[in-house]
């Protein structure tokens, strides 16, 4: 088997589940760096070329929300679900609620 | 911090303006919360090789840089930046400085100065698009290379990247500078080789005039042609090797010495060899200036003329190399002089 092509699918298999954690972990605020801990505590790590950009195309679609704030003397940008976001995350993990009940019967 | 800052810089350069500072501001913020806690981890400050991993860990700047823009229908957006850039530089430093240098002026000389125009701005367009088809097509055989590669930009080194430049003291080679050095030196070389000894003079054409030049100057023109052509397109090779590395402050500096030596010896050569021709051009310049020109070959004037500039770009030559050579001396000792002028 192909290492590079396993690599490449369990990419594309996370990316995807990516979007419903990052959405998930923001219903509380929090600001990058947090994020990507609470992330990897919950063994969903993710790197920040991964992450922030990501964050900029949820912003974009109005999914969130930030602002920049000091904190320990320092600019962070903190990044919370908006309600259209946690309208998303509602229906996004209800979908993915049926797809792990399908897998789970095929696999 | 200043590996951090130098990769911060090189992940700046390739973003769109508008987006710089925030990216950048939210980059560095996040760099600088792994650095503290390694630091808190390990007890002690961070080394540099340390920092170096931890920014080889957080990837190709370019790559960074690309997963900032969205993906485009035909390159990966990090080619696409580089491709972007690339056409940029083609159009605007290239084809547009030839079309306004080079066709115009043609096209004007003309007799139909309208048809002139139009031709040099058909040509022009034709250029264009046959250097962006090239471009495109390059861009798509490296991407289609890159995507067998899975995304995969290599091995880089965090310890090789550009010094972060300091707004206003100039430690890095401005980017104008390097392109109008490439632009320059092709344009030497094209009107150097172009150049022939007998040239009609552009404004009399009209009227038939011809101006035969003196021999000093056919002399100098053939004498040192190639060592002169080497010189333009060294020089274009120069600014675009120091349009990749701006830091190599020393490397430019040491080759503009050599080349002004090399000038400032050519044309004293020259000279040397036309004592008789230097004292008739300097007589015919009093003499223009004591009874005007008054019955005197224009030729004449303008071969003078020539003589002069040579003379010129001999002391322009020699006090620049001169100049460059003590600043590479005093900058062996201190670096920052580099910097200076």
């Amino acid at each position: 088997m192909n290492p590079d092509v396993f690599e490449n699918l369990r990419m594309e298999l996370r990316r995807g589940s990516l979007v419903l954690a990052v959405l998930a972990e923001l219903r509380d605020e929090r600001y990058g760096y947090t994020l990507r801990k609470a992330l990897a505590d919950h063994g969903m790590p993710v790197d920040e070329g991964t992450l922030y950009p990501l964050l900029r195309r949820l912003e974009t679609q109005g999914l969130l929300v930030s602002q920049w704030r000091e904190e320990e003397k320092r600019n962070k940008r903190f990044y919370r679900l908006s309600p259209d976001g946690a309208a998303m995350l509602d229906q996004l993990a209800a979908e993915w609620r049926v797809i792990d009940q399908s897998l789970k019967q095929i696999l | 911090m200043d590996l951090m800052d130098r990769y911060l810089q090189a992940v700046r350069f390739w973003l769109p303006k508008d987006k710089q500072d925030d990216i950048v501001a939210e980059l560095s913020e996040d760099l600088r919360c792994q650095i503290e806690e390694a630091e808190a981890k390990a007890g002690r400050p961070l080394q540099d090789a340390e920092i170096g991993e931890l920014l080889r860990k957080a990837g190709n700047p370019l790559k960074v840089a690309g997963q900032y823009l969205a993906q485009g229908p035909l390159l990966d957006p990090a080619l696409a930046m580089i491709f972007r850039f690339v056409v940029k530089v083609v159009l605007v430093w290239v084809l547009l400085p030839l079309f306004i240098l080079v066709s115009l002026p043609a096209a004007f000389m003309s007799r139909h100065p309208f048809t002139g125009v139009l031709g040099a701005a058909s040509s022009c367009a034709f250029s264009a698009i046959f250097a962006l088809g090239c471009i495109t097509l390059v861009f798509l055989l490296v991407n289609h290379a890159q995507a067998g590669a899975a995304g995969d930009w290599g091995p880089w080194d965090p310890f090789k990247l550009p010094p972060v430049a300091r707004k206003g003291n100039g430690r890095l080679i401005p980017r104008s500078q390097s392109i109008a050095e490439i632009i320059f030196g092709l344009l030497f070389a094209a009107w150097w080789t172009e150049i022939p000894v007998r040239l009609p003079v552009a404004w009399s054409s009209q009227w038939g005039a011809m101006w035969a030049s003196g021999t000093i100057w056919t002399d100098f023109h053939g004498r040192w042609f190639v060592p002169m052509l080497v010189l333009g397109l060294a020089g274009s090779a120069v600014g675009a090797i120091c349009l990749a590395r701006p830091h190599w402050l020393r490397f430019r500096l040491s080759y503009r010495a050599l080349s002004n030596a090399l000038v400032a010896a050519m044309t004293y050569l020259t000279i040397s060899a036309h004592r008789a021709e230097l004292d008739a051009a300097r007589g015919l310049m009093h003499h223009v200036a004591g009874h005007g020109a008054v019955a005197v070959d224009p030729a004449g004037i303008v071969n003078a003329a020539v003589v002069l500039i040579i003379v010129i770009i001999f002391v322009a030559s020699a006090a620049s190399a001169l100049a460059q050579t003590i600043r590479l001396i005093i900058s062996g000792r201190y670096p920052a002089a580099l910097g200076r002028g």
